[in-house]
């Protein structure tokens, strides 16, 4: 890797600001390129890349990489990878490039593995250099979370790997940090872009994106119906809080909620603060996608469920009984 | 249209976390005998999203597997894509295979591909449920040079090209690419793999598979199995789950959700 240098990270950017997992992946980054005695760069693409530049310096970047004219129009997953290919080739050559473990993460960092002809580690849990060769260590769940699995990248060429939510500390931010910020030119032509976005559908969610939120409220099988979903958790429990709105894989076959809105291993992958768990019985997938929430409430009927091994607080019992005295209550506090 | 469809064998997934043991000699994941081998579940999703589009508009789907475990057992879940209502199996087999990663894995598939010659659409799952990997379909497109979307929950054909629905952060984007093209498949209620009929499954049991080696892939065996790998699994182990819950307990449960709101508070959790 004589002249790979550096560590790479692609942030993305929320409502405006830096995604909580963007602060996760800049401590991460400063973490390993100090290990190596490099530096850390962010890539930011976005028409506000350019107001979060200092906050990622402030963060542990030594550079900002700013692309703030990329075309909306086309589809990301080809355009972007269209966009970090070259600056990882042209532009500069790191050693390391980080990605979150989210929706866009997922579907970026593999195609750019393979056009990178690097060697990549998906929803990593853990990451450090090899004090002898200087490679990338990547631990990561496999089997579900039922097992974990550590990887050591090899020689040749940049080293990729996702990051899970929550499993990494972001870096203490210091607004004295100083840092390059580096303007560059999204020039992407439609030829590099063969899919075609036809229509783009957001969810009428109320509160904020699961992937983001800092308190989300999931659902189970174990709800009795949309009625009883909507009048309990989205407009009940979740409205009080102003919680984002997520559920299990039973939850979606179930038809009480839509796909988008799935946690979990093949769903969305949350670390909130706070996750209140309602009739759902912890599967080792779902949990894959939430193990990141730094408290986790349960609602169950079934003393002996297995969301209660990964909750801080339980109460065994229905829903129906427990919630609507909860929101009265959690309605009194969160007025004081 | 001509569809392939890449499926994986994987130990069935909703296995109890207590069946799992580690060997770190074997650098292997263990479980007891009788946990059986299936397709993983999105690469059923893949199989059955590509018999939708058959049923559509006619067409050709074929089912690859790579080998990972005994060729006999493979064997028998390629035959139950054919049950299913698939044209063609292949499996491919070879001890260069052995060991790879997502890196390796693609391309000794993609190579498979090729040889096949006629494809307008891949499909995979979007990750296999032993290694979680989630790359081999993005690697497949990008070492054929074609365009490719994930996450796809809905596939519509069109003239020369397919329509996806893709889930994305806050909702989803509907694609339109032109073929060929990759796509890897999530699990939807709409793709619920279909039961084999009998005489599917009766006529498939007749059926030879045709093994491919790395030779017949006229794969450059640097870049197959744990040559090409460009990860090394160096240590497994099992997770500890720590958390000790408290239970809210009290006369009823009106009391004991006033009580589990005042903890959130005293905590400063809310
Ligand atoms: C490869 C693979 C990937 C998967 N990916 C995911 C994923 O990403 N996300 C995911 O969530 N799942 C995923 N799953 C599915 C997962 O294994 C479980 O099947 C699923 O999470 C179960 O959903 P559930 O907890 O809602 O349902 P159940 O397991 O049926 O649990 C329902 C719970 O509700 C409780 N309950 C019932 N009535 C009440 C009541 N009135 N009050 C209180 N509690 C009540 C019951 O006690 C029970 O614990 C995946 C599975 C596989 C094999």
């Amino acid at each position: 890797m004589a002249d790979h240098k550096g560590v790479f990270i692609y942030g993305e950017i929320s409502e405006g600001k830096l995604a909580p997992v963007t602060l996760e992946l800049l401590g991460i980054g400063r973490r390993l390129a100090d290990a190596r005695g490099e530096e850390c760069a962010a890539v930011l693409i976005d028409r506000k890349a350019d107001d979060c530049a200092r906050e990622a310096i402030a963060c542990g970047a030594d550079r900002v990489y700013v692309v703030q004219d990329a075309p909306t129009e086309f589809f990301e997953g080809a355009s972007f990878t269209a966009i970090l290919e070259r600056l990882c080739t042209e532009t500069a050559a790191p050693a390391i490039l980080l990605l979150g473990q989210t929706i866009t993460g997922r579907d970026l960092a593999p195609r750019l593995a393979f056009r990178l002809k690097a060697g990549l580690v998906m929803d990593c849990v853990g990451l450090a250099i090899d004090p002898e060769t200087r490679n990338l260590i990547a631990k990561k769940p496999v089997s579900g979370g039922n097992a974990l699995a550590t990887y050591a990248l090899k020689d040749g060429g940049p080293q990729l790997a996702t990051i899970r939510r929550r499993a990494m500390e972001p870096f203490k931010g210091d607004e004295r940090r100083q840092g390059e910020i580096v303007n560059v030119p999204a020039g992407v032509d439609a030829s590099e872009v063969k899919a075609k976005r036809i229509e783009r559908v957001l969810e009428e969610s109320e509160g904020p994106s699961i992937e983001n939120a800092e308190i989300v409220v999931g659902g189970g099988r174990g709800i009795d119906s949309t009625e009883e979903f909507e009048e309990y958790i989205t407009k009940g429990l979740a409205r009080t809080l102003g919680a984002g709105v997520g559920g299990t894989r039973g939850a979606v076959d179930a038809g009480l909620i839509s796909e988008q809105s799935q946690v979990g291993l093949t769903g969305k992958i949350i670390g909130p603060n706070l996750y209140f768990a309602v009739a759902l019985s912890g599967a080792i997938q779902h949990m894959a996608g939430c193990s990141g929430a730094r408290n986790i409430v349960a609602i169950n009927l079934d003393e002996n469920a297995q969301i209660f091994k990964f909750a801080r607080f339980g109460i065994v019992g229905d829903y129906r009984q427990v919630i609507p005295p909860l929101i009265e209550r959690l309605t009194e506090l969160l007025s004081t | 249209m001509n569809i392939i469809a890449c499926v994986k064998q994987v130990p069935y997934p909703d296995t109890p976390a207590s069946a799992y043991g580690v060997d770190n000699v074997g650098k292997r994941i263990t479980l007891p005998e009788d946990v059986p081998l299936v397709i993983s579940p999105f690469d059923e999703n893949a199989v059955e999203a590509g018999l939708q589009l058959k049923d559509q508009v006619g067409g050709r789907l074929t089912t690859i597997s790579l080998a990972t475990r005994p060729a006999d057992s493979v064997i028998r879940d390629l035959k139950q894509t054919l049950a299913m209502g698939a044209d063609e199996a292949i499996l491919l087999d070879d001890p260069a295979f052995a060991g790879g990663d997502s890196w390796s894995t693609a391309h000794s598939l993609a190579m498979a591909i090729r040889k096949v010659g006629e494809y307008d659409l891949i499909l995979c799952g979007l990750q296999a449920a032993d290694w979680d990997a989630g790359q081999v379909g993005l690697g497949i497109a990008e070492i054929l040079g074609l365009p490719a979307a994930t996450f796809v929950t809905r596939i519509e054909p069109g003239d020369g090209c397919v329509r996806a629905r893709c889930i994305i952060e806050n909702g989803y984007d509907l694609l339109e690419l032109p073929v060929p093209c990759v796509l890897t498949v999530a699990s939807d209620e709409a793709l619920t793999p279909r039961i084999a009929p009998l005489p599917g499954i009766i006529k498939a049991k007749k059926r030879k598979i045709p093994v491919w080696s790395a030779s017949d892939l006229e794969a450059d065996t640097a870049v197959v199995g744990a040559s090409g790998a460009k990860t090394v699994l160096q240590e497994l182990a099992l997770p500890e789950f720590e958390g000790v819950c408290e239970f809210i307990t009290a006369e009823g449960l009106d009391q004991a959700a006033v009580m589990l709101a005042d903890r959130l508070r005293s905590e400063k959790i809310l």
